[in-house]
């Protein structure tokens, strides 16, 4: 026990201990964090329970007792629950043998999990020594005595990755993955070596892929040799019909905008001049299709029937005299035109292209929708590749309801009906860019020499391999390109050929990383040195560049693993530096914050329309991009960890501003606004984070409560027992406070536990509504957001749940790292990485919380930048006997 | 009319006793009951063209006054185009879709129009979901038939229907996005990308007729599978056991894609192979294209017998679209509200005269498309026709016949039906000679007659 790192064993030692006392089936892990017990730390457990004693074994003494009369009820004989038989460690010497074991072992007892309810509650006095030396026993392991740097399976590349290493390997865009099926995640991530797995549909969709965009670099993209109609971009489905409204599942297609604007990805197939013609729907100022009653409706088509069957007639007979037809005179047509026209005030209409805009209009009131004005039209040189389209009426981001561009019939008055792309015209007869990435020998399309097959493929594959290729696997490749060209086809579809094969294997799909000794670890070894081996130049600057940019290292990390010099200290710094400062470092946002954040399931279930109509799919997306910009800030401006926490300052549109009470920001684009920190500040009072929290119809004190455990403390309840009712919620705001409802709930002991932590920190953020809007009250009940935590200590509002949250910062920043080590390792925590976990946090303290601190100690760790080898256990033999 | 009680064996009945045995010939107790009868040979197929918006009634209407059924020397202006057809051709006038009409319900003829035409049903006036028009001819026949050919029915389009709640008044955009109602309460809206209905009849991917070619790409994909199984046979050796087990995996996938393409390699060799290549990936923005391009889908299925039954919506019912290709900026729907105005009524004859010229497209084309021992011409039923007559009404419908449809159609003269016959009729005896009996469907009064005598 030289090196036991005290932090951490204190702070499982407080739960052990508080979870005993609590002796309850939930709450022992939450509890402990929240209770504001110092006495607990400094409880001498741990000497007396893990001290490897002189005279007895301990084991014996302590833990076996324990495990006779709580666990061998299932965990012993021939056939043992969970294939865990405990009634073979008979000694000490026998037990330490299974670190992994005890580890599974504390966690069940640490989460209240074991003994399974029904069961007998274990006394203090008998699960205290127990766990103790369960304790003292995994610190010494993690001591450094038997430092094992982990081992993380073979990574499959995920969709993200896929995707941007097509990209930045070859040029190809368009998303290629977008038809692969999802990909699991493990530990809240989805790039998990253990989870990604290949099913034969993916391997399938990746044959597919590989055959595409082999085809698509070296001949570039297909497109109508005549200009045609390419895509329609749609509104389709929107809440304009009741239907859609009542089903909830508006904007199925391209997002709903309340403001009529229409926006989207798309990608052009070849540099060209595209024609983008534009229709708007514009019905305003009419304001006939109100909602009436059965009567008058009954009576107002009565009218119309009478009117239509006489106009009718009259024409007829008029037609057949040889007379004018009867009916409006084209003045009255022309003076109701112009009445609707002035109804309504001109609206400018902007369509861009990456935020330049190409056609620029002004739209004036119409009472017909106005498609008799046809089309906009503009024809402009795009660039082949991905682009985002925006057509919208920039002054509707200021309006101050959005309702009101919503017509009594449910529609809107003013929108982008279609916007559609017809093209290509005069498009480029360049070869492709990914063309020139591909053929590097410098001969003019057609005329390459027989060198330039070695030389291309074997570029292809050093770059997509990511690591220099030997000269066998060169070969296997260039054959590839011989059997095409024996056929008589030409050199560059032999190379297509070789790139389809190139990108479909598995050292392209997977990160392999090579061990020296594949198979066996030698304990002997650890003595002296750790029991792994620090992986290659070339797999750290992959772990790198996975880990900060999800996509494969550029040339210069590449060139720099090349020379050998990466892991020198002052060189790897400098290189993530680098990396942290370039735009690609949004992948850590999108990926690493947005999964950790649970933001992925913003807008799995939308808000309900009903209750609040004002949240259409654009203010969802404004939503995410203000934690998005955030979060880019605190990465690439170098802020502090505790800024998540709350800082003085976010990023907002006119729309999301609005919807937030403040004032002063006008228009589509976001900007930087300064807060003052009353009502907002920090993650916790983002509309995303809010909203992702509650339900779509109604707020969830628990649920935000759980959110706040789980995702800034690292501290989880349980899930509730399969048993639990429903709550009640269909009187509360009308006939009882939420606050109200929930005491009722936390009165039934089997609720209190986990509730009496969850309900008083999800009531502290109630002054925000479902959609993370201010409020006061809710329904006929004011707000109530003052609570106490179990401990006694009391906090009111979000400004309070804020200061306990700083006052535990240590548990903050512990979480935070815990997230960012299991996403740059690609694997789940263990016992064995706790000393490192807990090292960094005492690290970051003293660099102020820079978040470049955090990404450079996880580079730094023995973890990241090594690896064990596999467990001897399971050789050769037993995968031949599969 | 009585039922015919024999019994058809159905095919897929069959299939289910003779596990793997794809790609056998039909058997003859397959063939419809009295189908067989009656097809002489290769089967009867059925192409129903709709347009929208009707027709302006001097430019379409012969005067009903001659008794004669002969074609009259000089065709009306929106006929002209298929003059040079007349022996091809049958002009029919008198019929009527009485559920299209009113009845109390007001305006609103547009989507009554489309939804009516091939189901005969009084539409509900709705916009919400709670649809009802009926089960349509075309889906009715199909139904009947399932199992005959690879696809039941197919259902084309050139023009996007229209999301969202009303479009006519009150009536739903489903009723004028739809012809085909496979329900009375399932609309079966038309396809109209090319290459999405070239990909269902005929598979992704480049088509390849070529065998040779074929056999080249397959040997090729071949050698990539044999390629990557030798880098993961590569790595199993070097690699520890955990990530053993993924490159397991991944040859496992390998191995199951190795035995499909062996699958299909057998089946190539009995595939039926389309006589067009796969169209573009985008919708043609030129009307004329786009036709074309349908009509060539339509003659590739009947001709690989992918399905006999076609529905065929030449823009969805009170149309919108511009027509550019032949000057015309206004709306179509736009248009057919003239009150009278000359210009505008000139632009309405307009398209309609266009449109009839991709319909004589269509005629040119099955007639030169072999069929067998004949062409599809003989062996085909092609109604021509809108749910909407001169002013926005339901009775003597604008409608042309051709292709001989095996016998049922006698052309190259024109009948004028009693006031307010049921277009249904027609129904019924298309339904009949493709071995589909029914007794009455919708408000039918029986098969329609003279059709293929006197």
């Amino acid at each position: 026990m030289k090196h036991i790192s005290a932090e951490k064993t204190r702070r499982h030692l407080r739960e052990a201990l508080v979870g005993v006392v609590a002796a309850s089936a939930c709450s022992a892990g939450i509890s402990a964090l929240l209770a504001q017990s110092s006495s607990v730390k400094t409880q001498p457990a741990a000497k007396t329970a893990a001290g490897s004693g002189t005279t007895a074994d301990p084991f014996k003494t302590s833990v076996q007792p324990f495990l006779s009369g709580h666990c061998y009820g299932c965990h012993s004989g021939d056939v043992p629950m969970a294939g865990l038989n405990l009634a073979v460690f008979t000694s000490g010497a026998m037990a330490e043998k299974k670190p992994d074991v005890w580890g599974k072992v504390l966690d069940k007892l640490k989460a209240g999990k074991m003994p399974p309810p029904g069961q007998p509650v274990p006394a203090k006095a008998e699960m205290t020594p127990a766990m103790g030396w369960m304790e003292g026993f995994l610190a010494s392991v993690n001591s450094g005595k038997v430092f094992d740097p982990g081992r993380v399976t073979a990574r499959r590349l995920n969709r993200v990755e896929y995707d941007n290493t097509i990209r930045d390997l070859l040029g190809v865009g368009g998303h290629p993955s977008k038809d692969f099926p999802v990909d699991d995640s493990g530990y809240g991530f989805d790039n998990n070596g253990d989870i990604l797995s290949v099913s034969p549909l993916l391997m399938e969709k990746y044959m597919a892929a590989a055959r595409s965009i082999s085809q698509r670099a070296v001949f570039g993209n297909p497109f109508p040799a005549k200009p045609g109609n390419l895509i329609r971009l749609l509104n389709r489905r929107s809440p304009d019909a009741d239907d859609v409204l009542q089903a909830g599942n508006a904007g199925i297609w391209l997002p709903y905008s309340l403001r009529g604007a229409m926006y989207g990805n798309w990608t052009f197939p070849v540099d060209a001049e595209y024609e983008f013609r534009l229709r708007v729907a514009n019905f305003r100022g009419d304001t006939s299709d109100v909602v009436e009653t059965p009567e008058e409706k009954e009576k107002r088509a009565e009218e119309r029937r009478k009117n239509f069957a006489a106009l009718r007639s009259a024409r007829q007979k008029g037609l057949a005299s040889g007379a004018e037809a009867p009916g409006p005179t084209p003045e009255q047509l022309k003076a109701r035109d112009e009445a609707a026209r002035k109804a309504a005030p001109p609206r400018k209409l902007i369509l861009a292209v990456d935020g330049s805009p190409i056609l620029t209009s002004v739209v004036e009131g119409n009472g017909s929708y106005g498609y008799s004005n046809g089309e906009l039209t503009a024809r402009v040189k795009v660039k082949a590749g991905e682009h985002f389209l925006r057509a919208s009426f920039p002054e509707l981001a200021d309006l101050a309801d959005p309702q009101s561009n919503i017509n009594p019939d449910k529609r809107r008055g003013l929108f982008v009906d279609y916007l559609e792309i017809v093209g290509p015209y005069n498009a480029s007869t360049e070869p492709p860019a990914s063309y020139k990435k591909l053929f590097i020998c410098g001969h003019a399309p057609g005329g390459h020499n027989s060198q330039c097959a070695r030389i291309v493929v074997s570029n292809l594959m050093e770059r997509a391999w990511r690591r220099p290729v030997t000269q066998q696997e060169l070969a296997a490749k260039l054959s590839l390109v011989a059997i095409v060209q024996k056929d008589g086809q030409s050199f560059e579809e032999g190379v297509r050929l070789a790139a389809q094969a190139i990108l479909s294997s598995p050292d392209f799909l997977f990160r392999i990383e090579r061990d020296p000794k594949p198979v066996l670890v030698t304990p002997a070894a650890a003595v002296t040195r750790p029991a792994g081996h620090y992986v290659d130049d070339y797999e750290l600057a992959s772990r790198l560049s996975y880990y900060l940019w999800a996509t494969m290292p550029d040339d210069e990390l590449y060139t720099v693993a090349k020379t050998g010099k990466l892991r020198q200290p002052e060189v790897l710094e400098a290189q993530v530096r680098r990396m942290l400062a370039s735009p690609k470092s949004q992948n850590l946002v999108d990926n690493w914050a947005s999964q950790w954040l649970q933001l992925r399931n913003l807008g799995r279930t939308k808000p309900d329309p009903k209750r609040f109509p004002n949240v259409d799919d654009e203010l969802l997306d404004a939503m995410r991009r203000e934690t998005s910009l955030f979060v880019t800030e605190i990465v690439q401006k170098d802020r502090s960890l505790l800024d998540f926490i709350d800082a003085p300052f976010t990023y907002l549109n006119g729309p999301l501003a609005r919807h937030y009470g403040i004032a002063g920001v006008d228009g589509e684009e976001f900007q930087r606004v300064t807060l003052d920190g009353e009502r907002r500040g920090g993650v916790l009072t983002q509309g995303s984070i809010l909203t992702v929290s509650s339900y779509p119809t109604r707020t969830s004190p628990p649920v935000r409560g759980k959110w706040v455990l789980e995702n800034l403390l690292g501290a989880a309840p349980p899930p509730p027992p399969d048993n639990v009712p429903a709550l009640n919620d269909s009187n509360i705001g009308t006939e009882i406070s939420m606050k109200e409802r929930f005491a009722q709930h936390r009165r039934d002991p089997s609720c209190s536990p986990c509730h009496n932590v969850m309900d008083p920190i999800g009531f502290g953020l109630e002054n925000y509504d479902a959609v993370g809007r201010w409020r006061d009250a809710d329904g006929k009940f004011p707000i109530e957001t003052t609570g106490q935590l179990p401990g006694g200590k009391t906090f009111t509002g979000s400004k309070g749940l804020k200061e306990i949250l700083r006052a535990r910062s240590d548990e903050f920043v512990h979480n935070v790292t815990v997230k960012m080590f299991t996403y740059a390792l690609g694997r789940g925590l263990e016992h064995s990485d706790d000393p490192t976990v807990d090292s960094i946090v005492q690290s970051l303290k003293a660099r102020n919380y820079k978040f470049s601190s955090l990404v450079l100690e996880v580079v730094r760790s023995k973890q990241f930048q090594m690896r064990s080898g596999d467990a001897a256990k399971n050789t050769s033999t037993e995968i031949a006997k599969k | 009319m009585t039922f015919i009680q024999k019994k058809q064996l159905h095919r897929r009945t069959f299939l289910g006793g003779a596990g793997a045995m794809l790609g056998l010939p039909l058997l003859d107790a397959m063939i419809p009951a009295l189908g067989r009868s009656a097809v002489s040979g290769s089967p009867t197929r059925m192409a129903v063209l709709y347009f929208p918006n009707g027709v302006q009634p001097d430019s379409w209407i012969i005067p009903t006054t001659a008794e004669s059924m002969s074609l009259p020397d000089k065709f009306p202006r929106t006929l002209q185009p298929l003059e040079m057809y007349r022996n091809d051709i049958c002009l029919v006038g008198g019929l009527t879709v009485d559920g299209g009409r009113a009845k109390g319900d007001g305006p609103g003829d547009h989507g009554r129009a489309g939804a009516s035409y091939l189901t005969g049903a009084h539409p509900k006036k709705t916009f919400g979901k709670d649809l009802q028009a009926g089960e349509s001819m075309d889906q009715h026949a199909a139904r009947a038939l399932s199992g005959a050919t690879r696809y039941a029915s197919l259902e084309l389009g050139t023009e996007e229907g229209i999301q969202g709640g009303n479009c006519d008044n009150g009536y739903s955009c489903a009723y004028s996005n739809s012809i085909s109602w496979r329900t009375p309460n399932t609309p079966n809206p038309p396809e109209i990308r090319p290459r999405a209905v070239f990909e269902r009849l005929f598979g992704a991917g480049e088509v390849e007729r070529d065998p040779a070619v074929r056999a080249r790409k397959q040997r090729y994909e071949a050698s990539v599978l044999d390629s990557v199984l030798g880098d993961a046979k590569r790595l199993e050796r070097a690699l520890g056991p955990t990530d053993r087990g993924k490159i397991d995996e991944y040859m496992t996938a390998v191995r199951d894609i190795e035995m499909r393409i062996q699958g299909t390699e057998k089946q190539n060799a009995k595939q039926a192979v389309p006589s067009m290549d796969a169209p573009p990936d985008s919708v043609p923005e030129n009307y004329v294209e786009h036709t074309r391009i349908m009509f060539d889908l339509m003659m590739a299925a009947f001709q690989t017998d992918s399905t006999r039954i076609v529905t065929f919506l030449m823009n969805i019912e009170q149309s919108n679209r511009a027509y550019r290709e032949i000057g015309i900026a206004d709306s179509h729907h736009g248009l057919t509200h003239h009150g009278g105005d000359k210009e505008k009524i000139e632009k309405c004859i307009m398209i309609n005269r266009f449109q009839v010229e991709q319909f004589a497209y269509f005629i040119a084309r099955l007639k030169a498309a072999k069929d067998g021992d004949g062409t599809l011409f003989d062996r085909t039923m092609v109604t021509y026709g809108s749910g909407l007559g001169r002013d926005h009404d339901h009775d003597n419908l604008p409608l042309v016949l051709t292709g001989k449809g095996n016998g049922l159609f006698n052309l190259g003269r024109r009948l004028q039906y009693a006031k307010d016959t049921p277009l249904a009729n027609l129904h019924v005896a298309m339904m009949d000679k493709m071995g589909v009996q029914v007794e009455k469907f919708s408000d039918s009064t029986g098969k329609l007659g003279y059709l293929s005598n006197l």
